[in-house]
């Protein structure tokens, strides 16, 4: 899970800024005051670790809504001399870290237990700086660094008019590997020792990078990693051992964070603010396209599919203690037969098919077409999305993408869109579900909706007291409320806190929680 | 700076008004003096009887008939009522529950001996035979200029010490969370440590059956040098020992790299999502000065304080205790130094 992530000079962004992520994260504030930057910042930390694309415009899940517009547009006041930092922090504690390399076996060979290692891992953080080259008008990763447990680990760095990438910082002292595992301590220092000590004799040490020195590598651009092979480590050891252990060992620490970084980000997935309807003949397409999920098209699509899914966001719209939105999903299944068509003529005509088998043959080689439709609860009418309240349209998007086990990372715009008051508070039952249900997704929602803060803050202060209304406790550490605002034309984003009752620990900035009592009393 | 008001329930209730046909207006006129739309709230509601005004308040409005002669007030009361609730502070139940209007005026001015009250609001109809009657205000009263005079968010006290803490006397009785920060906390002899101390003095010297201060943070700039911020640590540190006899709120010290401004938060303590004890911020000050020691001799110049905005103390408080962008940075400006804070006792 991401827990925390830092941006700097990014959009609206200028100065570096801390955000903490929960299970639940909204994003609140007034128009234009850079709530949507952080999410844009998950979707260019994808390009960039899924596919190097340092200047993003349209990305791989944004759709329509999010156009970033390259480098020159999204750095902060347009400044292109200025480096955009992005870091996240990831919590490790269930999964540690997986293996990049098929590697293991030589750690294997040498003593040290790989299981072990990743399993001690349980935060790391990764960080990269994209800066824009003026000599060669090109942009790169400047620096990618990582910490584990806390602890800064290690930095490459490029220096792209010399082409020239090595490994700047690296934390010999950090007790991953002095005391990681109980085999591992002296062996892997006395293993980091002699590969040095080969490295050195070809390379003096820096003064600048302390008594460490700096370690080139080769194979890469810049200092963005591969996130599929090991470092390119050109210094060699006498001993051959050695050269492997070392090779695996440094991947894994240093490009290990940034592959679970990137798996996080292949599992993120962007809700737009206005879904669109599905046509009336709407077929879903045979191939799963994930642009498709920023219009909310994509959850028509997965509702086709997945049965599982279509009876749980049934339940979850037709449910009295859930949305209550008076209706409930159904997959009809169609086969279009042509007036002229002898089968056509046939049935016109009233033939019965058991007794005429050429026809029913006929009938059964047609395409079936597959329809979501929506089955109004009072009449029991089948209705396409066109046909009920736009609010139930919109909203079926966001509970499927709530529900969906595919997603890791769910951005939602603005959930209430067209929804009652009542529904917008039910969408934070939905939201706890998802989270800390057994999903266990990680939502990020952008939002004006003070119900669905509201219960939210309730959900939570009844938990404190024992109960758990939804079957899903929820607490303050599941949590975040970012508040977003312009200041002096630069974004600030900053936490308003939650105690253990749900109850905010500062003032609301704005009049947002007061708005009834200024229009009533002004 | 902030007032205190005991409000009657019966100001809500639609029943004790049936026969003015301006109480509509007169409620949101007064609620628009509690309240200023587009100031700082200068504004703290007793919740007398140990909380039970609150529910009083609810039982009153509920009263009121949506077919009556204005369905129009009763939107208006609920607006008013969860803002009141924002600003309310428990008072503990002295005497007898109160039954009438009389019994909350009486509640009110018990505490006239040891916390008083600074403004008691009842409706027109309170006899003004009653006990209690010298110190309520009618709700017609709210309607003048006269009675809102010295309720206001900017204040310009004199350099005294004693004067300054009266200032402060609504967050000595109820604030259980003090936060106060200055560039100049020293120890003895610095007029802003002074200050500190006689704060957390005057706000243990509460009445017994108050809550009691619970925790004091004070953040202060320090020195770059670990081995100078340990002596500045340690001096502070003895200095309030000395000064604050116990039993003791847990008072904590940070030292920043950057600290410019001189500003007060308080509130009440609560429990936070990591489940540690934490200040919530209710209340913000800007205090441009702070009253030097005697040993300067008495100025005769005033200072200027003022209340701060929701937005502004939410911006304090986020400075203060927000999480810091500190990566890559070796004394970043928007987190305390390594090692804050130090605790006291």
């Amino acid at each position: 899970m991401i827990t925390a992530i830092e941006i700097e000079n990014f959009k609206a962004i200028g100065q570096r800024q801390r955000l903490a992520l929960r299970p639940i994260t909204l994003l609140v504030g007034p128009n234009s005051g850079g709530k949507s930057t952080v999410i844009h910042a998950l979707h260019y930390a994808r390009e960039i670790f899924e596919r190097r694309n340092l200047n993003a415009d349209r990305t791989i899940n944004g759709g329509d809504f999010v156009d970033l517009g390259g480098f020159a547009n999204f750095v902060h006041e347009h400044d292109q001399t200025k480096s955009v930092a992005l870091r996240f922090d990831l919590d490790t504690k269930d999964t540690g870290l997986t293996w990049v390399l098929d590697e293991s076996v030589g750690l294997v060979e040498a003593g040290i237990d790989v299981d072990s290692l990743n399993a001690t891992v349980k935060s790391a953080w990764v960080e990269i700086v994209v800066k824009r080259s003026i000599l060669r008008d090109a942009l790169y990763v400047q620096r990618y660094s990582v910490g584990l447990n806390g602890q800064h680990f290690a930095a490459i760095e490029t220096d792209f008019e010399s082409r020239g990438t090595r490994i700047v910082e690296l934390n010999l002292d950090h007790p991953v590997i002095k005391q990681g595992t109980d085999q591992m301590p002296s062996l892997l220092v006395e293993y980091f020792d002699a590969f040095w000590r080969a490295g050195a004799q070809k390379e003096p040490k820096s003064e600048s990078s302390g008594s460490l020195g700096m370690m080139p590598l080769t194979g890469r651009p810049d200092a963005l990693p591969a996130f599929d092979c090991g470092l390119g480590l050109p210094w060699k050891t006498p001993e051959e051992p050695y050269n492997g252990v070392v090779r695996a060992v440094l991947t894994q620490l240093i490009v290990g964070p940034g592959s679970l970084l990137l798996d996080e980000l292949r599992g993120f997935r962007y809700l737009g603010p206005l879904r669109e309807l599905p046509p009336r003949n709407y077929e879903p397409p045979r191939y799963r396209d994930e642009t498709r999920w920023a219009t909310g098209l994509a959850a028509w699509d997965a509702l086709t599919e997945s049965e599982e899914l279509r009876q749980a966001t049934s339940a979850w719209l037709s449910g009295s203690d859930r949305l209550n939105a008076g209706c409930e999903l159904r997959l009809n299944r169609y086969r279009e037969i042509s007036e002229s068509d002898e089968l056509g003529v046939a049935l016109a005509a009233g033939h019965i098919f058991d007794t005429d088998e050429e026809v029913i043959a006929r009938f059964n080689d047609l395409a079936t077409a597959r329809r979501v439709v929506l089955v109004d609860a009072g009449s029991g009418l089948e209705l396409r999305a066109h046909d009920v309240g736009v609010g139930i349209s919109q909203v079926v998007p966001v509970v499927v993408a709530a529900l969906d086990p595919a997603a890791a990372v769910v951005a939602i715009e603005q959930p209430e869109l067209h929804v009652h008051p009542t529904l917008q508070a039910s969408l934070a039952d939905l939201l706890i579900q998802g989270a800390l249900g057994l999903r266990g997704s990680q939502f990020l929602v952008e939002t004006h909706s003070i119900h669905l803060i509201l219960r939210l803050q309730r959900r939570i202060r009844e938990t404190a007291r024992g109960a758990t209304p939804t079957g899903v406790p929820v607490s303050a550490a599941d949590v975040a409320i970012l508040y977003a605002a312009r200041d002096h034309g630069a974004a600030t984003i900053s936490e308003i806190g939650l105690d253990a009752q749900g109850e905010l620990l500062r003032p609301w900035p704005d009049a947002f929680l007061d708005q009834d009592y200024q229009e009533r009393f002004a | 700076m902030l007032t205190e008001f005991a409000l009657t329930p019966d100001l809500f209730d639609e029943q004790h008004h049936a026969g003015d046909p301006a109480w509509r207006e007169k409620i949101r006129a007064f609620g628009r003096g509690l309240f200023p739309p587009s100031n700082p709230c200068p504004t703290i509601i007793a919740d007398l009887f140990g909380g039970t005004w609150s529910y009083a308040v609810g039982q009153a409005i509920a009263r009121a008939d949506p077919r009556g002669a204005d369905p129009s007030i009763i939107g208006l009361l609920q607006s008013l009522r969860s803002r009141l609730q924002r600003a309310c502070v428990k008072r503990p139940a002295r005497g007898d529950y109160p039954s009438d209007e009389a019994g909350w005026v009486r509640a009110a001015c018990d505490f006239d001996g040891d916390a008083p009250i600074d403004r008691i609001v009842g409706t027109d109809a309170f006899s003004q035979d009653r006990a209690g009657a010298a110190r309520l205000s009618t709700l017609s009263r709210t309607g003048t200029d006269e009675f809102w005079n010295g309720i206001t968010g900017t204040h310009s006290p004199r350099m005294d010490l004693g004067a300054q803490m009266d200032l402060l006397r609504p967050i000595c009785l109820h604030a259980t969370f003090i936060c106060f920060a200055s560039p100049h906390v020293y120890g003895s002899g610095s007029s802003d440590f002074d200050f500190a101390t006689e704060l957390i003095t005057r706000a243990l010297a509460r009445p017994a059956d108050f809550p009691r201060v619970e925790l004091v943070d004070i953040h202060t700039k320090g020195e770059p040098d670990p081995v100078a911020r340990e002596s500045h640590r340690d001096f502070v540190l003895h200095e309030l020992r000395s000064r604050v006899g116990p039993p003791r709120p847990t008072v904590r010290l940070f030292f920043w790299p950057k600290l410019l401004e001189r500003i007060l938060l308080a509130g009440d303590v609560t429990i936070d999502a990591a489940g540690e004890r934490a200040g919530k911020t209710r209340w913000a000050l800007s205090l441009s000065h702070v009253a030097r020691p005697v040993l300067d001799g008495p100025s005769a110049d005033p200072t200027t304080w003022a209340l701060l905005h929701d937005r502004d103390a939410s911006r304090w408080h986020e400075r203060l205790y927000g999480q810091p962008a500190t990566a890559g940075r070796e004394y970043p400006s928007d987190a305390p130094f390594p090692g804050s804070a130090y605790q006291m006792p």
